[in-house]
């Protein structure tokens, strides 16, 4: 085992406080040279594969060796099906690919260059081979393979557990100077308080589709009862009672009633013409697109988004339904596309694919086991598309990239370098990138080059 | 009383509607003691919103005017200025033209009036003496506006002398004079001896309307030409022209174009809105139309004045109020009741003496049932001060339901926090330690020594030292860090000590035949040693000698680390902030962390009198609101609280944990090891700690104030709740607005939420909107969301 990753880990929990306290002295500075440049705006939309995406049926080898190899190692699980036809792909180097057929509304964007697969991401301390994982010689990620660790270890961008922190948060964190002072959220999720948008600094503010911040008791009916109470509220919300935990408390509460307005009139004379899916992912990424109108009311330059959907630990029966998974997941995916597109700024959004962990090549059953590494999407106007990134894996039980005779995976891209490519366009320089994924130096490259 | 002012609406020419330009406001104005501190906040709409900050025009400001930092927080001179009115201001910088500001007045200490005794007196000369703070020999007692002969008794007591008439009521102030002098709020002193009604009611007196000056030519009327309207009330006038076929009008306000914010505005169309507040003085107006601009007519309107919303009816609740807020899930009538009766050592011995409330064994319970469970229990408990512990505790050795998903992966776990809370924090360790809740949650079950590719799993040694006991930085025994020569920290422990303690706690395993055995939750892990590493192990300067039993060596393992000097402050800190305050000072950690080395008997760890040294400090017990001090509630703490306080309970079978959970906090199920909210965590942009804010933004604090409307307004079967006390008291404003303060505030309701309250019941009809609008507001206060 080796002291470096772990140490790197109480270094930077230790040296955060100290971080954030550098980041609001520069503030001021980054401003005054920023008022003078044109408005910027960026955001990051992360959508969780809750329960380990099978990426081996996500993205799939056409070329005659690979195909086959794949048929083999997947028996009964091997694609195309009767539920699920391939949609055919090709990188930019001419390899055949396909996907799954759930993918076809938004594989088209993969033709306009507006959508990247990256091969084989996971969790890892350091580079790992098969012969370094049989021999023990290198440190593996606690707990891999446990969903509720690896959630959590996906989140936060660390291998071994959480640290109380998520990896965009700590993204929001080092870019929180470009936000200058402005009061509206940087880091949303739309699935409750994540620890994924959790920085040292950020809070990971909540929002619910659907849930436009009213408060229940200023909307009874006849309104002569609920306006003197909105009224009185706002005195007593805004009087200094000289009390700063008070005050603090009171902030928030006016900071909701702001976002209450401002998401209403999003809701309605503003709303915006791309039509979403009703699904509950659907609705997640509208209200996303939502936010993301407001920028110019809010002043936000940055901010990060985390909407999920579950349902992918397919153990069995795992045809249909992940077919029925990744339509969802792409019919969702293209209407945010059109909306940052609408709004002008599909080039300032980049979409990816989270998830626990990828599953066994090998079937069991009519299912799949819980694996390691997976192959993931990035979407975006920014996104180099149309082509595939880190190393495709050899499909093979036993083979090299396999921890054991199953087709567990080894990652052979890191999510550090994953999140780390990202967190480069968003604006995170190579100081704070350290304190955001301390393990990304054990990698040989830190931006593998699918944003431009 | 009702306030009367009069205005004048006119018809004449033209006006034009105001622009209002987006600009920078700073909140807030007021007065500020000496050697004190405000932190302020702009409210910039501008893109990008930063700002500079400066004290009369000083960027900075300095020791004379007082200083202000990057961040807003003004911290006033230790001596009042020569002009003691200062103007602090936020100027953007990247608009130097748009800036914001606020006046503060630099006072003395203020002086404080708590009571006046005897609190009433007979018709005829008096004696009184007054009890409160900072009173000092120049300070003069007032009844009303009339200074009485004053003799000074100490910094907290004086005496006055002066003569009172039958039937009245005497507002007493204290004033004390001089550059920056303050006055302290009044305390009524009744006057016996007679019977009187306290509170005439005034009879609206309009100003006569002065007559139109018409035209035989032209002629102008309005209607309605009187009418009463409450603050930011609207009316619309009518205005009818003849003799002329230009009839075209403009309205005035008393003689201004569409009137302001001062006397009420009036639109084009003739629609005026009242102002907010009542106007000072009565104005008059004229009117004329656009042909003939002699001609005008003007109605009146009586603006009432805001309701009379009373003072406070006394903190004689505040206290017991404060204690029970620390000690309990927050304080019901009838504990505030008993706790007076009783006094702090006694409820303190009470409640370490009551019997444990059982917490069920789960049997064919489901995990729903375990969390709505949890819920009733923290609301209805009579252990309470147990459950608060237990509570506090378990948000430091944290396990969660998101990965111990069955109910005896949890309820068992319960009952090791419960039994412990008044025991020893070295045996509640060992019980931890070996629960196979806890050896499932943090992997130390099946944790064997290594062996070819599998070496010990380190998750329950980094987290048992970074989380249960020491930290990840030596500290001081007053719980700030220790810092080298460098000014850095210095880490407790590093990877090798984590190995080693690993190694130290190889060898258990759930209750079964094998060395390993599948998840069993029935009994405590079993010592394997077959699979513990025998050798020596090394850490935290202790030595395990080589060939101890997996038993012996988690024994030293625990005893090693529990006597590590961190544990106490450490501990203590945490245990602060989950009950007192977020900001604690140093000297209060020690003198706890202190309790935690030694109980006065030489026993190290004893919880009992840790809490009670928590409790009994004198920083918590200071009833003096310090302008950092208290703690955020966290949601379940919140709503738990605003429940007992109307003197109710959640139901065992209620559908509040999905609920909970949008609002950051799953029962019993926080994210990770590390909490639902960081220890550390600082309020955004400010430099306190503040650690339940982690989790309040705008929709969980929109979310709680949905579940504040639902349980006054529609509790269902989820929330049972006694709402008599103050559906008896809805047809008295001021009544219903003192028993809200009494129950909440604990007659802390300052004044000015006091009036904005008033105006909001007095406009509701029916005595459910008025009992649920004084309760909705009061717990939507920033005043109640802190615990202070």
């Amino acid at each position: 085992m080796t002291i470096n990753s772990t140490s790197s880990r109480r270094t930077f929990l230790r040296n955060a406080g100290a971080g954030i306290a550098a980041g609001a002295v520069t503030r001021l500075t980054m401003m005054n040279a920023l008022a003078q440049t044109a408005p910027d705006y960026k955001a990051l939309v992360c959508i969780f594969l809750m329960g380990g995406n099978d990426g081996h049926n996500t993205l799939i080898p056409q070329d005659t060796a690979g195909f086959a190899a794949y048929r083999a190692a997947r028996g009964a699980l091997a694609l195309p099906d009767g539920n699920t036809p391939l949609v055919q792909i090709a990188a930019k180097d001419g390899r055949p690919f396909a996907f799954n057929g759930g993918l076809s509304a938004v594989a088209p964007l993969w033709g306009q260059g507006k959508l990247a697969a990256v091969a084989n991401v996971g969790m890892l301390v350091q580079p790992t081979t098969r012969q370094q994982y049989m021999a023990n010689s290198v440190t593996l990620p606690s707990n891999l393979f446990s969903h509720a660790d690896q959630v959590i270890a996906m989140q936060a961008g660390n291998p071994f557990g959480s640290g109380g922190t998520g990896w965009a948060g700590r993204i929001a964190d080092a870019v929180q100077s470009l936000n200058g002072a402005a009061a509206f959220p940087t880091a949303f999720s739309m699935n409750g308080a994540s620890l994924f948008c959790t920085g040292n600094a950020i809070q990971s503010a909540s929002l619910y589709p659907g849930f436009d911040l009213s408060l229940n008791g200023l909307s009874t009916w006849p309104t002569t009862g609920p306006q003197p109470r909105a009224q009185a509220l706002q005195e007593i919300l805004t009087f200094d009672s000289g009390l700063a935990m008070v005050q603090a408390a009171d902030k928030v509460n006016l900071d909701a009633r702001a976002l209450n307005q401002m998401l209403r009139s999003a809701g309605t004379s503003q709303a915006l013409a791309t039509t979403f899916p009703g699904t509950n992912l659907g609705l997640q990424l509208r209200q996303i697109a939502d936010i993301i109108k407001l920028r110019s009311t809010t002043g936000m330059s940055r901010q990060v988004f985390f909407a999920s959907i579950g349902g992918f630990d397919t153990h069995s029966s795992q045809s249909w339904q992940h077919w029925d998974l990744l339509r969802q997941v792409s019919e969702a995916m293209l209407a945010f596309y059109n909306a940052t597109a609408e709004m002008g700024i599909a080039d300032k959004v980049t979409t990816f694919t989270e998830s626990d962990f990828g599953r066994t090549l090998q079937p069991s059953g009519n299912g799949s086991d819980h694996g390691w590494g997976s192959h993931h999407l990035v979407m975006g106007g920014g996104v180099k598309g149309g082509d595939i990134y880190g190393t495709f894996p050899t499909l093979a039980l036993g083979g090299p990239d396999d921890t054991n005779l199953r087709g567990v995976l080894i990652p052979t891209t890191s999510i550090d370098q994953y999140g780390a490519t990202m967190a480069k366009w968003f604006g995170v320089g190579p100081a704070a990138m350290t304190q955001v994924f301390p393990n990304l130096g054990n990698f040989p490259v830190s931006d593998l080059g699918f944003l431009g | 009383m009702r306030a009367l002012a009069f205005l004048w609406l006119l018809i004449a020419a033209a006006c034009s509607a105001p622009a209002y330009a987006a600009d920078i406001t700073v909140y807030s104005s007021g007065n500020i003691a000496i050697a004190d501190s405000r932190q302020l906040t702009a409210y910039v709409p501008l893109s990008p919103s930063t700002v500079t900050w400066a004290v009369n025009g000083i960027p900075g400001g300095n020791s004379t005017v007082g200083t202000v930092s990057d961040t807003g927080l003004y911290k006033s001179p230790a001596t009042v200025p020569a002009a003691n009115t200062v103007t602090v201001s936020a100027t953007s910088t990247a608009y130097p033209t748009k800036s914001g500001s606020v006046t503060l007045t630099v006072t003395q200490v203020p002086v404080q009036l708590w009571s006046i005794s005897p609190p009433s007196v007979p018709a005829g000369s008096f004696t009184i003496r007054i009890n409160g703070a900072n009173i000092t020999r120049d300070s003069v007692v007032y009844a009303g506006d009339t200074p009485l002969a004053t003799t000074y008794g100490s910094s907290t007591s004086a005496t006055a002398t002066g003569t009172a008439q039958a039937g009245a009521q005497i507002m007493i102030k204290v004033k004390n004079p001089g550059l920056g002098g303050t006055t302290s709020p009044p305390v009524a002193l009744k006057v016996t001896a007679a019977t009187g009604d306290p509170t005439p009611t005034p009879t609206p007196t309009p100003t006569p309307t002065p007559a139109p000056t018409p035209t035989p030519a032209i002629t102008v009327t309005i209607a309605p030409t009187l009418t009463t309207l409450a603050p930011s009330a609207t009316q619309q006038f009518t205005a009818t022209i003849g003799g002329t076929n230009t009839t075209g009008v403009t309205y005035t306000v008393n003689g201004i174009s569409g009137g302001n914010a001062q006397v009420g505005t009036i639109t084009a169309a003739g629609l005026y809105t009242a102002p907010a507040g009542t106007p000072s003085a009565a104005r008059t107006s004229r009117a004329t139309t656009v042909a003939t601009p002699a001609t005008s007519a003007a109605a009146t309107v009586n603006i009432a004045g805001p309701p009379d919303a009373g003072t406070s009816a006394g903190t004689q609740n505040l206290a017991a109020g404060r204690f029970l807020e620390q000690a309990t899930f927050g304080p019901t009538p009838t504990e505030i009741t008993h706790f007076n009766q009783v006094g702090i050592d006694a409820w303190l011995a009470e409640q370490f003496a009551m019997p444990e409330t059982a917490i069920p064994n789960p049997g064919s319970m489901n995990s729903n049932q375990v969390q709505q469970q949890y819920l009733g229990r923290l609301s209805s408990a009579q252990d309470q001060l147990r459950q608060r512990v237990a509570n506090a505790l378990g948000q430091i050795i944290v396990i969660s339901m998101n990965k111990n998903i069955y109910p005896d992966e949890i309820v068992p776990y319960l009952q090791i926090l419960s039994r412990n809370a008044f025991g020893n924090y070295r045996t509640l360790l060992g019980e931890i330690s070996t629960s196979p809740q806890m050896g499932k949650y943090l992997d130390l079950a099946n944790s064997n020594k290594p062996s070819g590719a599998s070496g010990a799993n380190e998750n329950y040694a980094r987290e048992l030292m970074q989380l249960f006991t020491i930290g990840l930085v030596n500290l001081n025994p007053d719980g700030t860090p220790v810092l080298d020569a460098a000014g850095k920290t210095v880490p407790t422990y590093d990877q090798a000590t984590i190995q080693q303690v690993a190694l130290a706690l190889t060898g258990w395993t759930y209750v079964g035949p094998q060395n390993n055995n599948w998840e069993n939750f029935t009994g405590p892990l079993q010592p394997k040693d077959a699979n513990h590493d025998m050798r020596a192990k090394a850490f935290l300067g202790c030595n395990l000698p080589a060939g101890q039993s997996a038993t012996l060596d988690m024994t030293a393992t625990l005893d090693c680390i529990f006597k590590h000097p961190n544990v106490g402050p450490f501990i203590s800190l945490r245990l602060i902030s989950s009950l007192v305050t977020s900001n604690p000072s140093p000297a209060y950690v020690q003198r706890v962390a202190a309790v935690f080395a030694d109980n006065g008997s030489g026993v190290r760890g004893d919880l009992k009198a840790v809490v009670k040294a928590i409790l009994t400090d004198p920083d918590a017990r200071n009833d003096t609101a310090t302008a950092n001090g208290g703690r955020l509630r966290d949601p379940i703490g919140h709503v738990v609280a605003f429940v007992r306080a109307l003197g109710g309970r959640v139901s065992d079978t209620n559908g509040l944990p999905w609920q909970f959970s949008q609002m950051a906090q799953t029962p019993l199920t926080p994210p990770s090891v590390f909490s639902y909210y960081a220890p550390m965590y600082r309020i955004p942009k400010s430099s306190l700690t503040g650690p339940e804010f982690q989790i309040y933004t705008p929709t969980e604090a929109t979310l709680r104030g949905n579940m504040f409307w639902q349980i006054i307004a529609n509790p269902g079967s989820d929330f049972t709740i006694d709402l008599t006390p103050f559906t008896v008291a809805a047809g008295d404003t001021i009544q219903l607005i003192d028993r809200v303060d009494q129950t909440l505030f604990y007659g802390r309701m300052p004044q000015p939420m006091r009036q904005s309250l008033a105006t909001a019941i007095v406009a509701q009809s029916g005595t459910a909107p008025r009992v649920q609008t004084a309760l909705y507001l009061a717990a939507l206060s920033g005043l109640y969301a802190v615990q202070y």
